[in-house]
């Protein structure tokens, strides 16, 4: 092997500051390209820069960057619209929701008195189905209802169902947090509350475990509240 | 298809960008004592061993320069026992991609049992392109002491 020969001190032809756009704009080749960024001389010259050599400070910082661990930034996040019934918090992802509306008064529809099927309510001049999500999730309605001081809380969460968007009622909303995949764990074996059933996993948020709800299942058990 | 480009010698060759791992600058490398021709050393890549191997050295008997444009590209080789193992190649002028089809390159006529590696060739405006494997760029007997050295060095 024939030893390293030194590389000679570069010298660069700066024609971009003489005929160029930053000199007198006299070079024929600039009717072609319009800007010397867009010409291969100077895309040549920028390249010959990388034929000088490399100060030895500068390789052995880059030996110790990649002699340690890699950081992984996280990438599998996800957006998920945290919200409250009764006393469950629960979370949808925010695909699935099309609006938060302020609370309007339900219209009852005559003879649909029993099921989750609440009524009517006029969202921005759109009359939407509204279901009773605690008695789609077979929670007990019961509290929510005799919660009188937090009304102002009260929230129209509208989903976007399979066949068009549904309003549900909601006792509270919190907002869109971005959680990473690894923060959401398993829902308990143990676990017989009725949303246990529909939720994929517990986010731990604020002191609280939060129902993630399951997109599919849900949308099949408010497809099967309408009929 | 998407091609790394090098030169060695004023020539140009590829690689499959498939194959590639990760394109690093030409970090510090520790010697390998009694290494065989064409293995430049091999350094510590986030605590994994990794042997390099120069291919300007490995090909035409010559060393990379050390500019900037010489860069570290770190690839797949296979172990020979079905496992695979990182591997360095130290090319030089390693800066630019090329976007070509698979069938533009045509057996170039000439097998070279000294480099096993040098694949078919493909052209252009500028020349021939020729296609590495860096697969086929260790002998046997010099993957074997690669990297049961490696394993047994950091």
């Amino acid at each position: 092997m024939s030893p390293i020969a030194p590389t000679p001190r570069l010298e660069i032809d700066d024609c971009w500051n003489k005929i160029g756009v930053q000199g007198d704009g006299s070079c024929p080749e600039l009717e072609r390209h319009i800007h010397c960024r867009n010409c291969p001389t100077y895309t040549g010259a920028a390249e010959h820069l990388l034929d000088s050599s490399v100060p030895a400070d500068y390789l052995h910082e880059w030996t110790l960057h990649y002699a340690r661990p890699k950081t992984v930034v996280e990438t599998d996040r996800r957006s998920l619209f945290i919200f409250r019934l009764g006393a469950e918090w629960l979370a949808l992802p925010v695909d699935m929701i099309k609006e938060i509306a302020p609370l309007q008064p339900v219209h009852r529809l005559p003879h649909r008195r029993n099921g989750a099927i609440l009524g009517l309510t006029n969202v921005r001049g759109e009359l939407l189905v509204t279901l009773s999500l605690d008695l789609v999730l077979g929670l007990e309605a019961t509290e929510a209802k005799q919660e009188k001081s937090g009304l102002e809380k009260h929230r129209l969460l509208v989903i976007a169902g399979e066949g068009g968007p549904l309003a549900c009622p909601i006792d509270e909303a919190h907002g869109i947090v971005l959680c990473a995949a690894r923060e959401l764990t398993e829902v308990p074996a143990t676990i017989t509350r009725a949303t246990a059933s529909y939720s994929h996993a517990v986010l731990p948020w604020e002191g609280r475990s939060v129902g993630c709800l399951d997109q599919a299942l849900l949308l099949t058990a408010l497809n099967r509240s309408l009929t | 298809m998407l091609f790394l480009l090098f030169e060695l010698n004023g020539d140009r060759y590829v690689l499959d960008i498939a194959q590639v791992v990760e394109v690093l600058p030409r970090i510090d490398l520790k010697e390998i004592p009694q290494a065989p021709p064409g293995v430049a050393g091999l350094f510590n890549y986030r605590g994994e061993p990794v042997p390099v191997v120069d291919v300007c050295a490995m090909l035409s008997n010559r060393a990379a320069r050390p500019i900037w444009s010489t860069r570290l590209i770190l690839v797949r080789h296979p172990t020979g026992d079905g496992g695979e193992r990182l591997l360095g190649l130290l090319v030089e002028k390693a800066t630019k991609t090329l976007r070509r089809e698979p069938g533009d390159f045509i057996d170039s006529g000439i097998t070279n049992d000294q480099a096993p590696c040098l694949g078919p060739v493909a052209t252009d405006a500028d020349g021939v392109i020729q296609w590495v494997e860096p697969r086929r760029l260790l002998s046997d007997a010099v993957r074997d002491i690669l990297f049961r050295q490696t394993a047994e060095a950091l």
